[in-house]
C-alpha cells in the first residue's frame, strides 16, 4: 500500500541552495517519446549542453543520467497523453534533474519497491545481481537504468510518489537525480 | 547495419566496429542487432568489439552487452572490447562489466 505522499532518497533531505540560474522546464507527451524514442536522447543532450557545464565529460554524464531517468518515466507512464515534465537546475557544484510522470497503481508500486531496495542494499552487489539476472533471461526490461546511474556516476537519486484525484492515473511519480560536478573526472 | 544514429560494420567475422549513439528502446531490440555477434561467440569463436566511437549506450544496451558476455562466458569464447578512456560511459560502465566474467579483455585507448 502506497502512502499519499511517499518519499525515498534525496527528497526531503536536500539543502535549499538557490539555483544559479532559472531552472529549465520541458513538457513532453509519452506517446511522442514512445513513437520517436530518440527524442529521449535528444532531450537529454539538449538539456546537458544548454547549461553552464564545466567540461564535455560532465555534459556527457549529465546527458546519460537525464536520458536514463527520462526513459524510465516513459516506460512507467500510464496514459500517453498525460505529460512528462522535466526540470533542470544548476546549484552549487550540483546539477539537479527532476522528471515527473502520471502512473497507475501497478507502476507506482513497482517504482516504490525499486527505490526501497536500492536505498536499503549495497549498490555494488545489487547492480551486478540485477545485471546477471537480466542478462540471463529474455526480459525486455533491463531494470538497471537507475541502478547503473547510481553505480557508475557521482549521483544520488530520490523518488516521490503522490496521490492524485484522477481515477485513471491516481499517482504522480517524481524521480530526481543530483549530480555532483566536483566529483566528475575530466 | 546502419542507421542515422549508429553504424555496425563487420571488419571480419570475428571483429565488429560500432560507432555513433545507441539509445534503443529495449534490450531485445539490441539482441536483434547483435545477433551475428552472438552467433559467432555461441560457436566458441573469438570476437572483438571496437566501440571506441560509441558516444552513448543506454542501460538497455549495457544489458545487451552483458548478455553477449554471458554467452561468451558460457562457451569460453575469447571476447575483446576496445573502448576509449575519454568517453565517460565507457570508462565507467564497460570496465565494471569484467566482474561478469574475469576473462573478458577490455582495452581502453
Amino acid at each position: 500500500m502506497i502512502q499519499s505522499d511517499t518519499i525515498h532518497g534525496i527528497y526531503g533531505t536536500e539543502a535549499a541552495a538557490p539555483p544559479k540560474s532559472q531552472p529549465m522546464h520541458l513538457s513532453m507527451l509519452p506517446c511522442d517519446l514512445k513513437r520517436h524514442w530518440g527524442r529521449c536522447g535528444i532531450t537529454a543532450n539538449f538539456l546537458a549542453t544548454s547549461t553552464e557545464i564545466p567540461s564535455p565529460a560532465a555534459a556527457s554524464i549529465i546527458s546519460t543520467v537525464i536520458n536514463e531517468i527520462l526513459e524510465n518515466s516513459v516506460k512507467y507512464s500510464a496514459i500517453d497523453t498525460k505529460p512528462i515534465d522535466v526540470e533542470l537546475s544548476i546549484r552549487n557544484n550540483t546539477v539537479e534533474c527532476e522528471v515527473k510522470n502520471w502512473a497507475r497503481l501497478e507502476d507506482a508500486t513497482i517504482i516504490d519497491s525499486y527505490f526501497k531496495i536500492i536505498h536499503d542494499k549495497d549498490i555494488e552487489d545489487l547492480y551486478f545481481l540485477q545485471l546477471e539476472k537480466t542478462a540471463t533471461d529474455s526480459n525486455n526490461a533491463s531494470q538497471i537504468g537507475l541502478l547503473g546511474v547510481m553505480h557508475d556516476y557521482p549521483v544520488t537519486l530520490g523518488c516521490r510518489i503522490q496521490t492524485t484525484a484522477d481515477p485513471i492515473t491516481p499517482f504522480q511519480i517524481s524521480v530526481k537525480a543530483k549530480i555532483y560536478l566536483n566529483e566528475v573526472t575530466p | 547495419m546502419d542507421n542515422d544514429d549508429y553504424k555496425i560494420h563487420f571488419d571480419s567475422p570475428n571483429k565488429v566496429i560500432i560507432s555513433g549513439v545507441l539509445r534503443l528502446q529495449s534490450p531485445n531490440i539490441y539482441d536483434d542487432l547483435f545477433a551475428p555477434i552472438r552467433d559467432t561467440i555461441s560457436q566458441g569463436q573469438s570476437m572483438t568489439m571496437d566501440i571506441q566511437n560509441v558516444s552513448f549506450l543506454n542501460s538497455s544496451g549495457i544489458t545487451a552487452l552483458a548478455r553477449l558476455i554471458i554467452v561468451a562466458r558460457t562457451h569460453d569464447a575469447p571476447f575483446f572490447i576496445i573502448g576509449k578512456e575519454e568517453i565517460p560511459w565507457q570508462k565507467k560502465s564497460i570496465v565494471s562489466l569484467k566482474r561478469l566474467w574475469p576473462k573478458l579483455e577490455i582495452t581502453l585507448t
